[in-house]
């Protein structure tokens, strides 16, 4: 079984969109940890609902309190906040390396190509372009690759292949006329499909798209729809799209949230609050240790097993922003993203723990997760805190890891494996 | 392996921390239940309008438009009609994630006159319960447009203080207080009904009363001696009255709901401002806030 999957796999990655994803997410690595490490600061530390400000009271005594939640949330603005952007440059100028073609003209057009994408319909109000912020930060990083590869493809199509490395000024005035074909069909190209968006948005389309997919997630009090969403929310961030649970920091909170904790505050008591099963007390408490996907049994399982230095050194830097609930630097770094790998551990791993957890929850082993949590709390103790302290929820949680630990262990070993035949099939191809 | 090693350090070193940070966590959990038990307060606080006479429950669908242009939360409309029969009719829906949705609540009976007033506010109370039961609110702001703002008075006084939900801000909209009498002299029946109950009203709300003049003295229906007489009721009785005149374009009775100042004082005094999202944004709020409004 392994050993057929083994050569799959490995010709998987060595398809032109394989290799320009792993290449572009590599070089996105070091922006997204670092503005990760300042999100954790923004949510976790000087926030007013955040954890260690919950816990300690900063904004009581530290002067300048909100002047530094603004420093690390510009800090993160520009670094996480703009990561499709930075995506759609190195994705277009790898795919033009690739197939041989002036790599820096391409780079260029497909960040000027998606930043066309990115603009909101116009508005009278304001002067000047008004930029889609949320399409830039990772929720657009499917779209930025996607930019950059056909930006990568246009270049070969419309550009004569480059010969000699441009040296004098004479030489790079020649690349410029050379690329022009392909930075006008691609800039046409941004701007009819953002004028084509901006006309569905405007008409209406996506929002009411958007609006009755959220009704819709909404009414269901079954457990299968939590469950069911909650699979769609990490199928939907292996692919670097925000889902319907997906939340920075904050608490996912819905009307049922709010009906428990109404419940539980006049009852004085979270067991038998009137929604059992939700988005809050299943996939919020146990669904995403270490942010979607559950990557800190990830972090843990390499931790145990790899012996490549690379993928421990990945681990190490990504588990402070893992253990508060951050999973981009290890989505980014492995790459879990668009990685076949590890797509099976990566969904399964957040169905098993909200299933087990709504068998205690069912059995009365601990009540649900009603009550609020601060701000970008450890994963480990959303859970203990949402139940007031309870010590059965603290207990579930660390269980549930260790069970995650063990999905993932076995998808790590075969990512060596894969990795080793990688090297040795370079190494053979270099031989001859 | 050295960087193994190092790897089992740091995650060793970081779930005792967490595990140590359980302690406090457990401390901060018990305290804020606590206070949260003694003063539940609802995340959810709609904003309940009531249109004027012979107005419907559409009534307000411009106002909603123009607060969600720009908007980087939009507010969902919920809009509710009360039947002469007491039955209760829904349209639209609350969006989940919104904390403050616009409801509206509009009457069959939408006639003018005292006697009807106190029908529906008595009508307003049974939409208000059947809400309160759907949504699970504890408190919530108001907004009445012309006859809206005396249905609203009504009903603080003869019905709110039966709930345990919390009015937090009251904004009238060019409301007769003293229906089409000029001076404040001649007091209405209506006017000195309120004026009589008037400590019922609860102390902690925050009133805005806001008059339009299309010309010195009217808004081309309501007299602004009128609206003026509002004063009467609320000021000094609640925790802050405040009574702001608009001029101008649209600043005719029918047409304030959708005056541009009055959608720029509801989204300064009404709305909550905690309801931006903090994450990335590029937004400008309302760049041309204040200046004419005020006067």
């Amino acid at each position: 079984m392994i050993n057929r999957i083994v050569p799959i796999m490995f010709k998987l990655r060595r398809t032109s969109f394989a290799c320009v994803t792993r290449r572009t997410l590599v070089m996105l690595f070091p922006f997204v940890l670092l503005g990760s490490i300042a999100q954790i600061f923004q949510v976790t530390v000087f926030s007013k609902n955040g954890f260690v400000n919950s816990l300690c009271n900063l904004s009581n005594w530290l002067p300048h309190f909100n002047k530094y939640r603004i420093f690390f949330g510009n800090f993160t603005s520009l670094t996480l906040g703009i990561v499709s952007m930075l995506a759609a440059y190195q994705a277009a100028q790898y795919t033009a390396r690739y197939f041989h073609r002036d790599n820096q003209m391409a780079g260029l057009t497909g960040l000027i190509t998606f930043l066309l994408l990115c603009i909101k319909p116009l508005n009278f109000m304001s002067n000047g372009i008004s930029l889609n912020w949320i399409l830039l930060g990772s929720n657009g990083l499917l779209l930025g690759l996607i930019i950059g590869y056909i930006t990568g493809w246009m270049f070969r199509l419309l550009e004569r292949p480059l010969f000699k490395q441009a040296m004098r000024t004479d030489d790079i005035l020649d690349r410029a006329f050379f690329a022009l074909p392909a930075i006008f069909g691609m800039i046409l190209l941004g701007l009819i499909v953002s004028m084509g968006i901006n006309f569905l948005q405007r008409s209406g389309v996506i929002s009411n798209i958007v609006v009755s997919f959220e009704t819709f997630s909404e009414n269901q009090n079954v457990i299968w729809y939590v469950l069911l969403l909650g699979v769609l929310t990490t199928v939907l961030a292996w692919m670097g799209l925000a889902g319907p649970y997906a939340t920075v920091g904050a608490m996912y909170t819905d009307q049922n949230y709010t009906d428990n904790l109404n419940y539980a505050l006049s009852h004085k008591s979270a067991w038998n609050v009137p929604h059992q099963f939700t988005a809050t007390t299943l996939y919020q408490g146990f669904g995403s240790f270490g942010g979607v996907g559950a990557t800190l049994a990830l972090i843990i399982a390499i931790t145990l097993v790899s012996h490549g230095s690379g993928y421990l050194r990945v681990a190490r830097w990504s588990l402070l922003p893992a253990f508060f609930n951050n999973n981009s630097p290890i989505m980014i770094g492995v790459p879990l993203l668009f990685n076949p790998m590890y797509i099976i551990p990566f969904i399964l791993a957040p169905l098993v723990n909200m299933i087990i957890a709504a068998g205690a929850i069912a059995i009365h082993i601990m009540p649900p997760l009603v009550y609020p949590v601060p701000d970008g709390t450890p994963g480990m103790l959303v859970a203990f805190i949402g139940t007031n302290g309870n010590i059965m929820a603290l207990i579930v949680g660390i269980i549930l890891l260790g069970i995650d630990v063990l999905l993932y262990l076995p998808f790590v070993k075969l990512a060596e494996r894969v990795k080793d035949a990688m090297k040795e099939g370079a190494n053979n191809s270099e031989g001859t | 392996m050295k960087g193994r090693k190092k790897n089992v350090i740091i995650i060793l070193l970081c779930l005792c921390i967490t595990l140590g940070l359980s302690f406090p966590s457990y401390f901060w959990t018990k305290k804020n239940v606590s206070s949260l038990t003694r003063w539940h307060n609802s995340k959810l606080s709609p904003v309940i309008m009531i249109p004027g006479s012979s107005a419907t429950e559409n009534r307000f669908d411009t106002l909603v438009e123009l607060l969600n242009k720009d908007a980087q939360q939009q507010h969902s409309l919920l809009k509710v009609k009360v039947w002469n029969s007491g039955k209760i009719t829904y349209t639209g829906s609350i969006k989940p994630k919104d904390n403050e949705p616009f409801i509206v609540v509009a009457f069959e009976n939408n006639k003018d006159g005292y006697a009807n007033i106190l029908k529906q506010a008595s009508m307003f109370n049974e939409a208000f319960k059947q809400l309160r039961k759907r949504y699970n609110f504890n408190n919530f702001k108001g907004i009445g447009h012309s006859n809206g703002g005396l249905i609203y008075t009504a009903f603080l006084e003869k019905y709110l203080d039966n709930d345990d939900a919390k009015i937090k801000k009251l904004m009238t909209i060019g409301s007769p207080f003293n229906f089409a009498e000029k001076s404040t002299a001649n007091k209405t029946q209506m006017l000195a009904d309120f004026i009589a109950k008037r400590s019922k009203i609860p102390s902690s709300l925050t009133v805005y009363s806001v008059a339009g003049t299309k010309n010195y003295a009217s808004d081309g229906l309501v007299p602004l001696n009128s609206v003026s007489a509002g004063k009467f009721i609320y000021q000094d009785q609640v925790s802050s009255y405040t009574e702001i005149t608009v001029t101008g374009v649209n600043a005719q009775h029918s047409s304030l709901p959708q005056n541009k100042q009055i959608v720029t004082l509801i989204k300064q005094y009404i709305l909550d401002e905690n309801q931006q999202v903090q994450t990335n944004k590029s937004g400008s709020q309302d760049p041309n806030q204040q200046g004419d409004a005020n006067n």
